[in-house]
């Protein structure tokens, strides 16, 4: 549609384009250079970085003809639509019960319904091993021992086990994602319905819900994607429930022996085709529920709903939530610590301090604790200073390609940590980089980065062009303008995409299990590692200093700082 | 939701996270564990060259350990820095065969990262060796480790513990007439073990020379043993120590095809775990190797000599409850009360077994699945 | 020489040409309104001063110094011009003093200077002491005039408005007017204003540039675009306007009389003033002010103009009382008319009324008759979404 003249009078504009070059290629490094080695994967025979690699179809052949692959897939979709389906049930209703009725300890309850986002899947999941096997949980072990040998019903090396892992973890994710849309919802919608005759509970189905309709959907599928692809949970427990995923499926291929880079390449970009879909499908539903907000800013906020004697029965929906969410879990890693070997009965001859005393004098341990903080807080920095010039290039420049820029920056958020991981370990095996913690961090900041992105853009976007342009018309030049205007008013965006990025960071399994080397281990691989060895207590100790670093630098941050880690985007 | 809380309250994190810097802080200063009996060794002057060259290539030495039994792993280190203690050890662990592979991709990918392998079974000293990335050496004292052909690789790899093959179990949810037929092979597969069992995968490389011994040698055995087992509906595992802890909390009964040395350690801790070796116990053994191009090379001949000395035999023992391998020594692994060491125990046939390795592999997946892990 | 010399600029979007050839010269300290509906091009050319915007075509020079051409923009740092943006845009992570001194340590002021001149520039707009307080803590007026004092302080050459005033009430607007124009004729600074709201461009300017469609329909004071607009859309932008058809009879030519016969009404001609370009048998509207109508009561005359004075018998279709000034529509044969009475003259009159509307024929004010520009260039601009 545009015009010769105009498309070359805008290529005129050098000086933006020396900007963005470099925008462009770090991009490219990023995010397509793994993808295209793992294509590359596919196609090869031998191990990455291995002299003698030759093409071959063997590997695609080998993966479709198997039965192990189908089922593997099979069982990621199940998985993802199962979890996404109660989990985002779960959080609309704490959305809707926490956000709009009149229950008592509102506050306090969307803080604890919101913990387990900061805290890792994988802790969770270890924790409810240790509170739910069969025959050695903690749950059982003490139902056995006060109501008799049949009393334990409680398994959660199952797959209903592990749905019920994984709801509890991605279910305040929800939560947070289907708050906005509740609470800015026009009150008056429902009021209306109460004056027609509509009881609470119809309303609530007739017309709170269609209007968050879209919100919900968003939701849902965000958690299917995040849900299939995740590699922690369904490893810890899918083996023993004979329920393998996808992610575990290319983890084993490249752990066997000899290991089958080829067919877990291949796996890796079925399950990325898959992811794909899904995030296009989650950023139409996004776009469409931002066409839906009722509120226009000057409309009725939403009353608070009396729920009269429905009241403590569902207060109890969050409290429970919390319960079996964050205090047996914390609980259980707690009491497991302090044990001398694991078992479900509570001996007080079996205490001891000896595993935190061999933790802590770990060499092994000391340096994972040091990767993870040098990678979990370089990351964000560098990521934060990425998305900043890419939300820049999008926004305030005209050179050409720059939607594309978006693009491929919001694109690892559809591909699978683990298939990311293989990719990088690809393209990067051989190189210098291979084995230092400095590939982690580009792994990191790949994957993580469309999250800095998506806070960084909104909050651009959000600044009046205006007063750029009136510090160009004061004088300033682009940098200056950029340095004293733009930059300084994106602090919240910044702080908080950097926080949330470290977060992310401290706790990320799914690239690290592929990429590390004995130089390069972090926190949550040695957790995994820990839980392979079957050392309870030394997984347990190692979650809770995870989790305990995380919320500290949470709540710092929170109510010291005053920075939202999730802005509502309204 | 978080972020817009805005009454005044303590910062919960804040005090967790003291509580737990606290306790850290504290159990740190505590010192080390109850286990280590020690004083410093004397070093022959061979030793004391290796040392002085260890520390100045830096004072760090990395080791990839095939066995996941970090615990026990970090107590042997700690012995080895009672006599050197200006170097630091840092270990990389899994299975053999994991342990194995990422080695070999790490060399192959041009890292140099590692000084020695430790790990069990031969075989993956003959894959490493054939990539040349075994250095030629031999520890101080090797001709006193040379016993049987079958333990060590001439001047590459040799081995310096043993352990025995049999089944662990739960004293505590076994009872004695039990735990008595568990001495026969045809005690393992009894019907009344159904749903209380698990098996240690055949693709073990310490493992396999338990089952394929006594499967192929024996023709009373071999795959009907084997159907016989899948009947009990074990779950399969690839290493004793995810199984073990289970069995001690009683998620499981019994263990088949597993290291007895497990049985060593609970033993020491007081846990319920016992063992039982039935008729012509398999023996395997632990192997070490200096790895070439190590970035710390008179560190890691360090690390091995150690192990073979009398003090690192002692240490094997004490820690990791391997069978000293080491002529002349003595000491039994734990007490002698713990369990009686079998009669006809033999070290597996190499060659034998890599004669039907793959075949006994592809049987038992047929029958089991693969791994759970 | 003038200073500000636009001569023959040209811009264009992608689909469409904003700018068709604009010349405009101001003089050192005049104060011209841009006035124009919206899309007219008016923010564009304003934009285009401060280097916010390139142009295609001519240029504009300011002192005789090219700031744009077709090639060249002077990057807007170094033009030395003040801008007011509708929306003030003071940066809200700075206080006053700092929002004004901003400029200042950019121009190269220093530190000892700065201090004074921000009082001083505070002081013109009549915000003294307030220079340690944020924007947010200021209500809309008193940003508006933040704004100005940060674009006064470092003295520019040009003084250029965008509509400052749009966000604020109707009350407020009135008042800031006439403190804008004081502000400017206290500094002296030449100032060029753009606005859609006609009685602020008549209030505030020395003289109004009123534009349509990328192009300028006509400029001059207040009273010339007023009283003798140059075309149908002129008459009707600034303020009401009664147009009726009409074809020219005959003419005296500029200054002097014209006769016209009206459309759909059987009435004789009638007199009105006459304008160079309208010459006999030209088709006309007929454009009479509501204020110019006097009501009286219906007489038995017919209609038509005598001794200089028009009648028109109609019939009063609505009455509505707003304060000050009334409105009171009629049907005259056909014809759609309002006129402006006091209150008091209301009273007298309902709905249905037979009365006789009178105007001077000196009122009577031709314009060339064609189709309506304005609703054209409203929906073409809005396609483009640039915001005029």
């Amino acid at each position: 549609m545009a015009s010769v003249t105009s498309y070359v009078e805008r290529l005129r504009n050098k000086k933006d384009l020396t900007f963005a070059a470099p925008v462009y290629a770090v991009m490219l490094v990023l995010v397509l250079v793994p993808l295209g080695y793992l294509v590359y994967a596919a196609v090869q025979t031998a191990s990455p970085g291995a002299p003698n690699s030759s093409f071959t179809w063997a590997n695609l052949r080998q993966v479709i003809s198997g039965d192990a692959y189908w089922q593997a897939l099979r069982n990621s979709l199940l998985l993802g639509f199962l979890v996404s389906v109660f989990a985002v049930a779960l959080g609309v209703s704490f959305a809707w019960i926490l956000g709009r009725t009149d229950i008592p300890f509102r506050r306090t309850l969307s803080v604890l319904v919101s913990l387990p986002i900061f805290l890792s899947p994988f802790a969770l999941g270890i924790a409810w091993v240790l509170l739910g096997s069969e025959k050695s949980g903690l749950i059982n072990g003490n139902l056995r021992n006060l109501f008799g040998p049949s009393a334990g019903f409680v398994n959660v090396m199952t797959f209903p086990g592990m749905v019920f892992v994984m709801v509890l973890a991605f279910a305040p994710l929800a939560y947070l994602f289907t708050l906005g849309p509740m609470l800015n919802m026009d009150g008056s919608l429902e009021e209306a319905s109460r004056l027609a005759g509509a009881s609470l509970f119809t309303t609530m189905r007739k017309v709170t819900l269609p209007v968050v309709l879209p919100g919900v959907l968003s939701a849902a599928l965000m958690v299917f994607v995040l849900a299939a692809e995740m590699f922690s949970v369904p490893g810890l427990i899918g083996p023993a429930a004979n329920y393998r995923t996808l992610p575990f499926f290319i983890y084993q291929n490249t752990t066997a022996s000899p290991p089958q880079w080829g067919a877990a390449a291949t796996a890796g970009l079925a399950l990325l085709a898959i992811m794909m879909l899904g995030m296009i499908l989650q950023a139409r539903a996004t776009k469409a529920s931002s066409r839906f907000v009722t509120v226009s800013g000057k409309g009725a906020r939403p009353v608070r709903i009396r729920l009269g004697r429905w009241r403590w029965p569902l207060f109890l929906i969050p409290v429970i939530y919390v319960i079996l969410g964050v205090i047996l879990p914390a609980c259980a890693l707690l009491l497991t610590t302090f044990l001398k070997y694991y078992t479900p009965g509570l001996n007080p001859d079996l205490l001891t301090f000896q595993w935190w005393t061999r933790v802590a004098e770990s060499p092994q341990f000391q340096t994972a604790l040091r990767n993870t903080l040098i990678v979990g807080s370089a990351t964000p920095t560098v990521a934060v200073v990425i998305a900043f010039a890419m939300s820049y290039v999008r926004n305030r420049t005209r050179v050409p390609f720059r939607q594309v820029v978006e693009t491929v920056g919001m694109l690892p958020v559809s591909i699978p940590g683990i298939v990311f991981g293989v990719g990088i370990l690809w393209a990067y095996a051989g190189s210098f980089l291979y084995g230092t913690i400095w590939l982690l961090l580009i792994a990191y900041c790949a994957r993580f980065l469309p999250h800095a992105l998506r806070v960084i853009s909104s909050g651009m976007v959000q600044i009046d062009r205006g007063l750029e342009e009136a510090a160009r018309v004061g004088g300033a030049g682009v940098t200056r303008t950029v340095s004293t205007i733009t930059m300084p008013l994106l602090k919240p965006a910044v702080l908080s995409s950097w926080l949330l990025l470290l977060i992310y960071c401290a706790r990320e399994l799914n690239v690290a299990i592929m990429v590390y080397t004995s130089d390069s281990q972090v926190l949550p691989v040695l957790m995994w590692g820990a839980m392979q060895a079957g050392s309870y207590q030394t997984a347990a100790i190692l979650a809770i200093i995870e989790s305990s670093l995380i919320l500290l630098i949470v709540g710092l941050a929170t109510l010291v700082l005053r920075v939202n880690i999730f802005p509502r985007d309204n | 939701m978080i972020g817009t809380i805005r009454r005044r309250r303590p910062s919960y994190a804040a005090i967790a996270a003291a509580a737990v810097s606290g306790l850290m802080l504290s159990l740190t200063a505590c010192g080390g564990s109850s286990e280590s009996s020690g004083e410093a060794a004397p070093i022959t002057p061979a030793q004391q060259q290796l040392y002085d060259a260890a520390v100045a290539s830096g004072g760090k030495i990395k080791l990839f350990i095939g066995t996941a039994a970090n615990g026990e792993t970090d107590q042997l280190i700690e012995r080895f820095k009672q006599t050197f203690p200006k170097v630091t050890v840092e270990y990389v662990s899994g299975t053999g065969n994991e342990v194995t592979e990422r080695l070999l991709t790490e060399k192959r990918s041009g890292l140099n990262n590692v000084d020695a392998l430790i790990s069990g079974g031969l075989t993956s000293y003959r894959q490493v060796a054939d990539e040349n990335y075994l250095s030629r050496f031999a520890p101080e004292d090797a001709n006193l480790f040379t016993a049987d052909k079958g333990t060590y690789i001439d001047n590459l790899a040799y081995s310096f513990g043993g352990q025995y093959n049999g089944v662990c179990y739960n004293p505590n949810n076994v009872s004695d007439e039990e735990a008595a037929a568990l001495k026969t092979y045809n005690g393992w597969v009894d019907p009344r073990f159904k749903g209380r069992a698990a098996v240690i995968n055949a693709d073990g490389s310490v493992y396999r020379r338990g089952l394929s011994y006594w499967l192929y040698q024996d023709d009373q055995l071999g795959k009907p043993w084997l159907e016989k087992l899948a009947a009990l509906n074990p779950k399969v595992y690839n290493s004793g120590n995810v199984i073990v802890p289970q069995v001690i909390a009683g998620e499981y009964d019994v263990v088949y095809n597993i290291a007895t040395i497990y049985g060593a350690r609970a033993y020491r801790e007081g846990a319920p775990l016992e063992c039982v070796t039935a008729e012509r116990a398999p023996y395997s053994t632990f192997v070490a190797g200096l790895i070439s191009q190590a970035p710390n090379e008179a560190g890691g001949k360090l690390f091995i000599n150690w192990l073979f000395s009398e003090a690192g035999q002692r240490a094997v023992q004490e820690t990791w409850s391997f069978s000293a391998l080491r002529a002349g020594f003595n000491t039994p692994v734990v007490d002698a009360d713990w369990w009686q060491t079998p009669k006809d125990a033999r070290v597996v046939d190499e060659d034998l077994l890599n004669q039907r390795y793959s075949e006994l592999v592809a049987t038992f997946n047929s029958l089991f699945g693969a791994a759970s892990k | 020489m003038s200073y500000i010399q636009i001569q023959d600029v040209v811009k264009d979007y992608s689909t469409f040409r904003a700018l068709r050839g604009i010349s405009l010269d101001v003089a050192e300290g005049e104060f011209v309104s841009l006035l124009g509906p919206s899309g007219c091009g008016k923010t564009t050319l304003l934009r285009s001063i401060a280097g916010l915007e390139e142009i295609h075509g001519g240029s504009i020079s300011v002192q005789d110094k090219v700031l744009s051409s077709k090639g060249y923009t002077m990057p807007p740092e170094r033009r030395n011009v003040g801008l007011i943006f509708q929306s003030y845009a003071l940066w809200p992570h700075m206080t006053v003093f700092k929002n004004i001194a901003y400029g200042l340590k950019l121009h190269g002021w220093k530190k000892s200077a700065i201090a004074p001149r921000v009082a001083e520039v505070l002081d013109v707009v009549g915000l003294e002491g307030m220079d340690a307080r944020y924007p947010s803590q200021l209500s809309g007026g008193q940003m508006q005039r933040v704004a100005v004092a940060r674009s006064l302080a470092a003295a520019p050459s040009v003084l250029l408005f965008d509509e400052p005033l749009s966000n604020l009430d109707a009350k407020l607007r009135e008042s800031m007017r006439i403190e804008l124009r004081r502000i400017q004729k206290e500094v002296g600074t030449t100032a060029v204003y753009v606005t859609h709201d006609q009685a602020e461009a008549m209030v505030i300017s020395d003289r109004i540039v009123l534009m349509n469609s990328g192009e300028i329909v006509q400029q001059g004071s207040a009273k010339d675009l007023y009283e003798t607009p140059e075309t149908a859309f002129a008459a009707k932008f600034l303020g009401f306007s009664n147009m009726m058809d009409a074809k020219v009879v005959s003419t005296d030519g500029a200054g002097g009389v014209a006769q016209f016969e009206l459309d759909g009404v059987r009435l004789p001609a009638i007199r009105g003033r006459a304008r160079d370009d309208v010459r006999a048998g030209d088709r006309v509207q007929l454009s009479v002010r509501p204020e110019a109508i006097r009501i009286g009561e219906r007489s038995e005359a017919s209609g038509g103009e005598t001794d200089g004075v028009v009648t028109l018998p109609a019939a009063v279709t609505d009455v509505i009382y707003a304060g000050s000034i009334c409105d009171v529509f009629m049907d005259a044969g056909g014809l759609k008319l309002r006129a402006q009475v006091t209150p008091a003259d209301l009273e007298r009159l309902a709905v249905g009324d037979g009365v006789s509307a009178t105007f001077d024929s000196r009122t009577v004010w031709p314009v060339p008759a064609g189709e309506d520009p304005v609703a054209d260039a409203e929906s073409a601009e809005s396609e483009a979404g640039v915001a005029a």
